[in-house]
């Protein structure tokens, strides 16, 4: 779909508003998907055509290895004899990865990880992946970093070198292949997947729902997978390999019957994974807009946490995909907005990529939830996350950085995000859900708002007084968040609520809820609805530690579920100024009232 | 980048990326020119513009 033709005879790429909509409302057929990998393997074109232009002609650039040009030559060859395999090398997401990256240190002339030449030698490596797939003859060099020969897709040679940086010759004759230096020696196997001696193959997960196929790469191999820098390897074992296989099966078996319409369209956008160690109690993943295709994922064995993490990382996909194509707000770094996902503020193109994941997020726990109506976790997770996704997302749409392309994504997200706010969710797990969420953004201003320092000044001498009220006009609002938290966070009482709304109920939460990081008594009193122990025990840690955030916004939180007055409302929504007024109080004696007592009393004032 | 109804066209997002697709190797090593320049130039600078996002406890600095 080129637009109109330029002097080269080529258009530029261009994405109808139909198809710009559907993506906006993560609807409708894979074409739109499509669509963007087509514009992703034209980025990647033609950075690599940058690339060679930029270095081929200094020798200093990439000695020892060839000229990167004669890589190019090679690619060209492939491409004659067997156009697939280039189509593959190009769609590799790394291959994504790698060219950014070079293309940065290029542009601002250092190194990197490694010298120069081994970052822009990897070209010679992405040409003889090419070529071993077609079975084309050959041979040239590659780079050896601390004695691993990476061919992407294919998998990894190691041989013996003590040199951390080197050289190895890659030939192929007769359909076969091998990796060599001065010192060792190793065949590839004709089965390419598979290990063999000095040979790590990549192994694929292959999925099937009926009709619904996913096959993934699990790509623990290739250099340039990681977010921001080349990686060594980190090899799974053959029983780690199972585990995922299995997991991703199951994942993907309740996501093509919940969604199926999305599993049509997701592995048009999702191809090969970086699977990273297991974090207890959580999922962590992540995704770069490098690299097309590829997500990074924590192990997990519970199959709704992990096709919600899939979700969440091909939005992040194809999100990334349709920026290289939109401009959907203007660029500004500013770390200036609350985002329930986050511990910290954010800038407005980190905003927008959470909107659009946690809304397929949300979209993932509402088809659960309404096939599984016992399943309170579901519910949980549906309640607090369409009510955060449609808060952050009013937000954003008032900001002035969007451009019309942007107002017009969120408007698309909102069509579908904004009914569901009404639907009906069982009682436990919403009223849970609305407590995480009190929990996160009371959380969040502690650390991250900076009260006034004349208000609290106000409000001290006030205190001081013995007045009722301070006597000044209604409390300023704060607008501008500081990056830099006052005081740590581990938001453990929502991990406690996940144990508790998951499959083993009550009993995860006494058995396991100890073991959650940062967990105290009083979260655990609290999310097993004891909240006369929680209040107990926030005051004791708070008399031990009158400023630490969990502790201030815990105490608000079972003050609440108690009930509801000045002294919860005051932590839940004006924590930062309840702390920043206790410390002025305690600076004055080096004894104060509790700030429990403190916070009663702003709380007389306080919305 | 614009969104103007192209002339006969769908109307929708007109990127500044060049539609490469068809093009070969071995013809876009030769092409020449302003426009390839431009799109080149387009292509390296928004590379200081790619975001990474992940949740937390992935040690990124940019995340969502």
């Amino acid at each position: 779909m080129p637009n109109g033709q330029n002097a080269l005879g080529l258009g530029t790429h261009h994405l109808p508003w139909p198809d710009f909509d559907s993506l906006a409302r993560s609807e409708g057929d894979p074409g739109p998907v499509r669509g963007l990998r087509a514009a992703e393997r034209s980025r990647r074109l033609l950075l690599l055509r940058s690339l060679i232009d930029q270095t081929t002609k200094s020798a200093d650039l990439f000695t020892p290895l060839p000229s990167p040009e004669t890589a190019w030559e090679l690619l060209a060859r492939v491409e004659r004899v067997a156009p697939a395999e280039i189509e593959l090398i190009l769609a590799h997401p790394y291959t994504g990865s790698w060219a950014g990256y070079t293309t940065r240190l290029c542009r601002q002339d250092v190194t990197g990880v490694c010298p120069f030449w081994v970052h822009i030698g990897h070209v010679h490596a992405l040409a003889a992946a090419a070529a071993i797939r077609a079975g084309l003859p050959f041979e040239t060099e590659v780079p050896v970093w601390q004695g691993k020969v990476s061919l992407p897709t294919l998998g990894m040679a190691t041989l013996r070198t003590d040199a951390p940086f080197s050289v190895a010759r890659v030939s192929c004759r007769n359909g076969e292949a091998k990796v060599e230096n001065q010192g060792s020696l190793v065949r590839l196997p004709k089965d390419r997947t598979t290990d063999a001696p000095g040979w790590w193959g990549v192994r694929e997960a292959v999925m099937w729902s009926g009709e619904r196929r996913l096959a993934v790469r699990l790509d623990d191999l290739d250099p340039y997978r990681g977010l921001y820098e080349p990686l060594p390897p980190r090899r799974l074992t053959s029983v780690e390999t199972e585990a995922w296989r299995t997991a991703l099966g199951d994942a993907w078996h309740l996501l093509a019957t919940l969604l199926p319409g999305l599993a049509d369209t997701l592995p048009e956008g999702l191809d090969s994974l970086v699977p990273d160690p297991a974090v207890p109690f959580r999922l962590p993943s992540a995704s770069t807009g490098e690299a097309f295709g590829s997500a990074i994922i924590a192990y997990g064995d519970h199959a709704p946490t992990l096709a919600a993490a899939l979700v969440h990382e091909f939005q992040h996909i194809r999100l990334g995909g349709l920026l290289h194509l939109a401009r959907l707000y203007v660029d500004d770094p500013r770390e200036r907005f609350y985002a329930p996902w986050r511990e910290d503020p954010r800038p407005i193109g980190g905003v927008l990529h959470g909107i659009y994941a946690f809304f397929g997020v949300t979209m993932f726990w509402r088809a659960l939830a309404a096939a599984e109506p016992d399943d309170q976790l579901a519910a949980f997770e549906f309640a607090l996350w369409r009510a955060q996704t449609w808060r952050t997302l009013k937000v954003m749409r008032a900001d002035p950085s969007l451009t019309t392309a942007g107002r017009r994504f969120l408007d698309g997200v909102a069509e579908r995000l904004e009914p569901w706010q009404d639907e009906p969710v069982a009682p436990g797990p919403a009223t849970w859900a609305v407590a995480a969420a009190r929990d996160h953004y009371a959380a969040w201003r502690i650390r991250h708002l900076r009260p006034d320092p004349a208000t609290a000044d106000t409000l001290a001498a006030a205190w001081r007084a013995g007045r009722s009220r301070p006597g000044a006009g209604p409390l300023p609002e704060l607008r501008d968040p500081t990056p830099v938290p006052d005081g740590p966070w581990h938001d453990a009482r929502t991990d406690l609520l996940r144990l508790r709304l998951g499959p083993g109920g009550e009993t995860a939460l006494a058995n396991r809820g100890p073991a959650v990081p940062g967990v105290t008594e009083g979260d655990l009193a609290w999310a097993a609805g004891r909240a006369e122990d929680a209040v107990t025990g926030y005051r004791r840690l708070l008399s031990r530690e009158p400023d630490d955030p969990c502790a201030l916004v815990g105490l608000g939180l079972a003050l609440a579920a108690r009930s509801a007055g000045p002294a919860s409302r005051a932590l839940l929504h004006r924590p930062e100024l309840v702390r920043a007024v206790h410390r002025l109080l305690r600076d004055d004696t080096g004894t104060a009232p509790p700030v429990e007592s403190v916070a009663g009393w702003i709380g007389r004032f306080t919305n | 980048m614009t969104q103007q109804p192209r002339s006969g066209g769908e109307a929708g997002i007109d990127s500044e990326l060049l539609d490469l697709g068809g093009v070969s190797l071995a013809r876009l090593r030769t092409l020449d020119g302003s426009e390839l320049r431009k799109a080149l130039r387009h292509a390296v600078e928004r590379v200081t513009y790619i975001p990474v996002t992940a949740s937390e406890g992935q040690g990124a600095k940019r995340v969502d």
